[in-house]
């Protein structure tokens, strides 16, 4: 039998790495039953409501109107590549990329946010449940390695973070997208409803629905306990929502967490690696430097969740090594590799100039969803395997759209409604391929003495493939609901656009073709779990953050029972 | 009027309660010509009509703001000698700089600008993207992120509470002003 004694300095219980959506998830999980953790976050706090500086302020209140400076721009080199991420209102979530350099043999795109709560904060709240299909296709395809775990085991989990986090959708009885526990669902606008009407009546196969997203639409007793209301429908959320309306680490789990009096969270805390031992088969603790003043420290614990985010966490298992670990903790050399992505990027604008006498109040944030309709029989029969989904939505153009001419009859245009608009937007899965990999650097370290991370990873045929349909598609149900002037567009993403990062340690049935194994332990470490994106074996296309909130709440429940069971 | 709220001293504007809420800090970026340019082109596109007008609502400023500090070096230039070509074109066309035009003309001139530059990138697609509507996407943003362009020529809501898909467009009812 294994034990801390928790009376010593720096020992705890629990130890979790990152406190961001799957972090967060581990602090409440642990804590709730009792464990005294030690949250490390490696970057700075940020205080829910409090510290949302820019929360409440109106365009003409940033010193740019919220554009970028060339300052911004310069440090944010690699954040800029989204479009949206570099802003005033929000740039500053994101890290400066001068502060946190990688390699990138082939271009990767790694949108990161290194504070309290991480992207959690920043998220798009889109929040969809794998299907059985999807934890079966690798074995079926003989793609990848094959799941450890089936949809029914995992089924109650999705159920039971749903309901803590709250998730606003409709049911729709689709085996490809199971329903959810839901709180009411946002409306589709005039313009959504007509075109859901004629995509569905045109192709019985295909559903048009108002997106899965993680915004109350109806508090429960326990969210507003915890401080949070309902969506006020202002589409800020990037810069933290004081009314704690959508899921995020500050508004849900961590208070939760908080409030057992279990929690101590310590920020500016890098975690370096794990400090294993051997003899025992256990990790002992973790190495941490001060992200301020550089100075390393050990914690102690009985357990230790890894949910520094995908890549992250699969630096930290490469960066501990021991006499047994001499190349990270794995030996089936899976480690690093099958790293993937979702590709977007690719679909169909169109324009509507019917309702004209309606427009939208309130600036939802959310849209349709369109749920995956290739491939769901086997054998695959579409000329690539898997699929994907599709989010977009209508609004009446605005101030933005193109008005020729100048002067007051031009004002007088710019300042009124122009038609509808319609965009789709695809999502597509992203095979696990063994030469997508990720690897610490050899040679280049970062300010804190961590090697950089090196990247070389691209979307390949199969995407490729899939991407054609992925626009004509696009283009032909808007087509079937009247649209005019459509547009297509189908652009080169790299990996990481997504910012849906998957893959690097994942799990699998065996310590020879895997890292972790059916829990989130470590294969041979069975107090070391790993819950954020770096398990996930297969991506799928649905938004993932919903899953490892779903892995980690079961893998925390798992590692309770076996710690009460002397196991670990 | 084109250029007029640039040229009149600071102690007018307080009386009129005009220019001076939501105004941006004054720069020294642009000199005068190209102030003047800037302020009459704003005023092209958006004039003070029953609402504000671009230099009702700062826009100037704003613009001189923005290219300071959020533009590269070399989108700079292109911006200073697009405001040059400008003043070429009126030169040319009324054999007048472009602040010496009456408003009628600026309105005109930069029309057939527009016209002549959506002709040549429908010809040709790999033409130079075209100046005069670029500044005017510009201003677009600019005036509907000011306080007063936001809240009176159309609608600022700082928290809906609520999303409606079929609000009824009546005759009152204004465009929003984004928030994002």
């Amino acid at each position: 039998m294994y034990f801390n004694n928790i009376n010593e300095p720096n020992t705890y219980d629990a130890i979790v790495v990152g406190s961001g959506i799957s972090g967060g998830w581990a602090a409440k999980e642990l804590c709730e039953k009792g464990m005294k953790t030690l949250v490390l976050e490696r970057g700075h706090d940020f205080k829910h409501v409090t510290d949302y500086k820019t929360a409440t302020m109106a365009p003409w209140e940033f010193p740019h109107l919220k554009r970028a400076t060339r300052q911004m721009r310069r440090e944010q080199s690699v954040q800029k590549r989204t479009g949206y991420t570099v802003t005033e209102a929000h740039g500053y979530l994101f890290v400066k990329d001068t502060e946190h350099p990688y390699i990138e043999h082939k271009r990767f795109d790694w949108m990161r946010g290194y504070h309290t709560g991480g992207r959690s904060i920043l998220w798009g709240k889109q929040s969809y449940r794998l299907s059985p299909m999807d934890f079966e296709a690798n074995a079926k395809e003989g793609i990848g390695t094959p799941w450890p775990i089936n949809y029914d085991e995992i089924a109650p989990w999705y159920s039971y973070v749903e309901r803590f986090a709250g998730i606003s959708g409709s049911k729709e009885g689709l085996p490809q997208l199971p329903d959810g526990d839901f709180q009411p669902p946002m409306d589709l606008n005039i313009v959504e409803k007509d075109v859901k009407k004629a995509v569905e009546s045109k192709w019985s196969g295909r559903k048009m629905i108002i997106g899965r997203a993680a915004h109350l639409t109806a508090p429960t007793e326990e969210q507003t306990s915890l401080g949070r209301s309902q969506c006020q429908y202002r589409n800020l959320c990037m810069r933290g929502c004081p009314f704690g309306a959508y899921f995020s680490s500050q508004a849900a789990t961590l208070p939760a967490a908080a409030r057992t009096g279990n929690m101590t969270l310590q920020t500016h805390a890098i975690v370096h690696s794990i400090i294993i031992d051997d003899d025992k088969g256990r990790a002992k603790g973790v190495r941490v430097i001060d992200e301020i003043t550089g100075q390393t420290t050990e914690y102690f614990a009985k357990v230790i969740f890894l949910c520094a985010s995908a890549l992250p966490s699969t630096a930290i298992l490469m960066s501990s090594t021991s006499k047994r670990y001499a190349n990270g903790m794995d030996e089936s050399g899976s480690l690093g590799r099958y790293l993937m992505d979702h590709h977007l990027g690719v679909g169909a604008n169109g324009v509507f100039e019917t309702h004209l006498d309606k427009t939208t109040y309130g600036r939802r944030p959310n849209g349709v969803y369109v749920p995956r309709y290739r491939n769901l029989h086997e054998p695959a029969t579409d000329g690539y395997l898997r699929g994907y989904g599709y989010q977009g939505g209508a609004s009446r153009q605005g101030w933005s759209r193109d008005i020729e001419g100048f002067g007051v009859d031009f004002k007088k245009q710019y300042t009124s409604f122009g038609a509808w608009e319609m965009g789709l937007g695809g999502f597509g899965e992203c095979l696990p391929y063994y030469e997508n990999k990720v690897e610490l650097s050899k040679t280049r370290k970062d300010r804190w003495g961590l090697p950089l991370l090196e990247f070389d990873a691209e979307f390949k045929d199969n995407e490729k493939k899939m991407r054609i349909d992925m626009m004509n598609d696009a283009a032909e149900m808007l087509e079937a609901a009247g649209a005019k002037n459509i547009t297509t567009n189908n652009s080169t993403p790299s990996i990481g656009l997504g910012i849906h990062e998957m893959g690097t340690a994942r799990m699998g049935t065996s310590p020879k073709n895997s890292v972790l194994n059916k829990w989130n332990q470590v294969w041979g470490t069975p107090n070391v779990f790993c819950t954020d994106g770096a398990f996930m074996t297969s991506a799928g296309c649905q938004n993932p953050s919903l899953t490892y909130m779903a892995f980690t709440a079961r893998a925390a429940d798992y590692a309770v029972s076996e710690i009460k069971k002397g196991n670990l | 009027m084109a250029g007029v709220g640039l040229l009149l001293p600071n102690a007018v504007l307080a009386r009129t309660g005009e220019m001076l809420e939501g105004t941006p800090p004054k720069r020294r970026f642009f000199n005068g010509t190209e102030k003047r340019i800037v302020a009459g082109f704003a005023e092209c596109v958006v004039p003070r009509t029953d609402t504000p007008g671009a230099a009702d609502a700062g826009v100037p400023g704003w613009v001189e703001v923005l290219v300071e500090d959020c533009y590269d070096f070399d989108e700079q230039i292109y911006f200073r000698e697009g405001l040059m070509e400008i003043d070429q074109a009126a030169r040319d066309r009324f054999g007048k700089r472009f602040a010496g035009l009456t408003y009628d003309q600026q309105v005109l001139l930069l029309t057939e600008i527009e016209r002549s530059d959506i002709a040549l990138s429908k010809a040709d697609p790999n033409a130079q993207p075209s100046f005069v509507r670029a500044f005017k996407d510009l201003v677009k943003f600019v005036y509907v992120s000011t306080e007063r362009g936001a809240n009176e020529a159309f609608s600022y809501v700082a928290i809906p509470g609520r999303f409606d898909g079929a609000a009824t467009v009546k005759p009152d009812t204004k465009v929003e002003a984004p928030t994002f």
